[in-house]
């Protein structure tokens, strides 16, 4: 979506992201191109968190501008998947495997990009990048493996309690804090880590019967100064919101904040817009 | 045993079809085209058959324009081992199609023949049946089960029908076309895409196979659906029985 500019460049950029603390949007103009029909998925397996780097490297090397998803999902978010969402079945029978790619390509020439696409896969896994993989054949099976990421936070939420964290983080110590935060746990929880590798997003999510201060305790401040040390964000996309607003800081320096509730009070000057996000309590209050 | 099995290459499932505006048929410039379910559960079931042993071959075969070639390769790239391409361009329709197979038939001599019910385009539901007629082989339709017994060289089909299920028992050779509970088919995987490259795919044209191509019937016109009428909510007993009686003639 490109955002017509014609209004104030800074302000129409400045809201964006911000939450609704800054303004709201009250009206939308979208110029969409055309949706481009040949779309192929691939669900690869990968033994190790290093291959899963490697294969994005040569993912964009080699699929370039065809490449419109890379995603990735451990085994654990693999299995909780299988176990607890409808219909959808192992597309890499009979076992799990440790790592698992989602790759989506969207292009204009189905043929090309089908041979493209082939070409790259077979590639990688003489490699050895790739141990094992499907390519979906029609619409159906695309849908049926996209089911399989896209409905990993519905299993967690039916596997009973959960702590989720959204964190960006470089791509090549993203999996270093899935392994980490699992050794500390042990037996109390299970780790599920999965994301927009592309993007260097980790979705990490922490997976136990019930809700537990102990395992609260383990988790947090613990993967905030973890994500703060290895200069990563503690909200990648979902926001700061309400419950994070007070770890700002974690990610932002205070002068980056302070800044950040200058322009608040600038345009918000009453606090009324989307109060108690996004800044920390002392700095929220008029 | 060989099986044959009958793939052809329609417009995917999922895509949300328009008619052309000069009402000649569908649009399907830019829109995705895949195997037809029906006929992906055949092949998946000619591949079960194969993997428990009782046959010794699967050959892949498609009726179509120059990218049927593509739907074959599918089919090559879930487990079939060579496939067939009778090449023409336009204007197929169930009775020219079964008669090409039949002539494949005749070269390839399978012991079994199985095909897609229908195809989700036209919605025949003829082919399978039309082919079994014209070999005078017998048939099993809409096949939500199918046995085979090696030794006795016979087949034993569960139908779906509208009251339940029928059970046949077919000799060898024999007809089956695949229902939609027959089977789950599987995902092409990459090292049967990697063996796919280099398998056969046979070209034929009808002529080479002594099959005139023509068809009995012609397409005057292809309208959507008219569109539903959304539903009226009433506010008393009196309104509804006034529009029963005087709107929708009912009472």
């Amino acid at each position: 979506m490109e955002m017509c500019l014609t209004c104030s460049v800074l302000y129409a950029k400045t809201t964006l992201g911000s939450e609704g603390s800054l303004g709201i949007v009250t009206k939308v103009s979208i110029l969409t191109p055309p949706k481009l029909s040949s779309v192929n998925v691939a669900f690869l397996a990968c033994t190790d968190y290093l291959s899963c780097q490697k294969l994005l490297l040569e993912a964009r090397r080699k699929l370039g501008e065809v490449l419109s998803a890379f995603e990735f999902l451990d085994e654990q978010a693999m299995d909780l998947a299988l176990n607890h969402l409808e219909g959808v079945r192992n597309p890499l029978p009979p076992a799990l495997h440790k790592f698992y790619v989602l790759i989506e390509t969207t292009g204009s020439d189905e043929h090309s990009d089908r041979e493209k696409l082939e070409a790259f896969l077979v590639h990688s896994m003489e490699e050895g990048l790739i141990s094992d993989g499907v390519v979906a054949q029609d619409i159906q099976q695309a849908s049926s493996v996209w089911n399989i990421r896209e409905g990993i936070p519905e299993a967690l939420m039916k596997a009973g309690a959960v702590y989720k964290y959204d964190l960006s983080i470089p791509v090549e110590k993203i999996y270093d804090l899935v392994e980490e935060m699992r050794n500390k746990l042990g037996h109390l929880a299970r780790v599920v880590g999965y994301g927009h590798l592309g993007d260097g997003n980790l979705h990490l999510n922490i997976s136990c019967p019930q809700y537990d201060d102990a395992v609260l305790a383990q988790i947090e401040p613990f993967v905030y100064e973890w994500t703060s040390k290895h200069h990563g964000s503690i909200s990648a996309e979902h926001g700061l919101g309400l419950m994070k607003a007070d770890k700002i800081f974690y990610s932002k320096s205070p002068a980056a904040v302070q800044l950040m509730a200058s322009v608040k009070n600038l345009l918000d000057p009453n606090h009324v817009l989307n109060p108690y996000k996004v800044l920390p309590q002392s700095l929220s209050s008029p | 045993m060989k099986i044959m099995v009958a793939v052809k290459r329609v417009v995917d499932y999922a895509v949300k079809i328009r008619v052309k505006p000069d009402k000649t048929g569908v649009e399907t410039q830019n829109v995705k085209m895949s195997m037809n379910p029906f006929c992906e559960i055949a092949l998946e079931e000619a591949l079960r058959i194969r993997e428990s042993g009782l046959a010794s071959e699967v050959v892949a075969v498609s009726v179509g324009p120059a990218q049927c070639v593509d739907t074959l390769r599918t089919g090559l790239a879930m487990g079939a081992d060579r496939g067939i391409h009778v090449e023409f361009k336009d204007g197929l329709n169930p009775l020219s199609v079964a008669k090409v197979l039949r002539a494949l038939v005749e070269a390839e001599k399978p012991g079994l023949l199985i095909l897609g019910k229908q195809a989700i385009d036209d919605d025949c539901n003829q082919t399978g049946q039309m082919l079994a007629g014209l070999l005078k082989w017998p048939q099993g339709t809409f096949a939500s089960k199918v046995t085979l017994d090696k030794e006795k060289q016979v087949a034993t089909v569960d139908r779906e029908v509208d009251g339940g299920i029928e059970t046949v028992l077919l000799d060898l050779p024999a007809v089956i076309t695949t229902d939609l509970r027959l089977n789950q088919p599987r995902y092409a995987t990459l090292p049967n895409i990697m063996k796919a490259k280099s398998k056969v795919i046979k070209k034929y044209t009808p002529g080479d196979l002594n099959v005139e191509i023509k068809s009995d019937l012609e397409v005057l016109q292809v309208t959507e659906p008219p569109k539903r009428k959304a539903g009226v909510i009433v506010s008393s007993v009196d309104e509804l029985i006034d529009k029963l009686q005087n709107e929708a003639r009912v009472i």
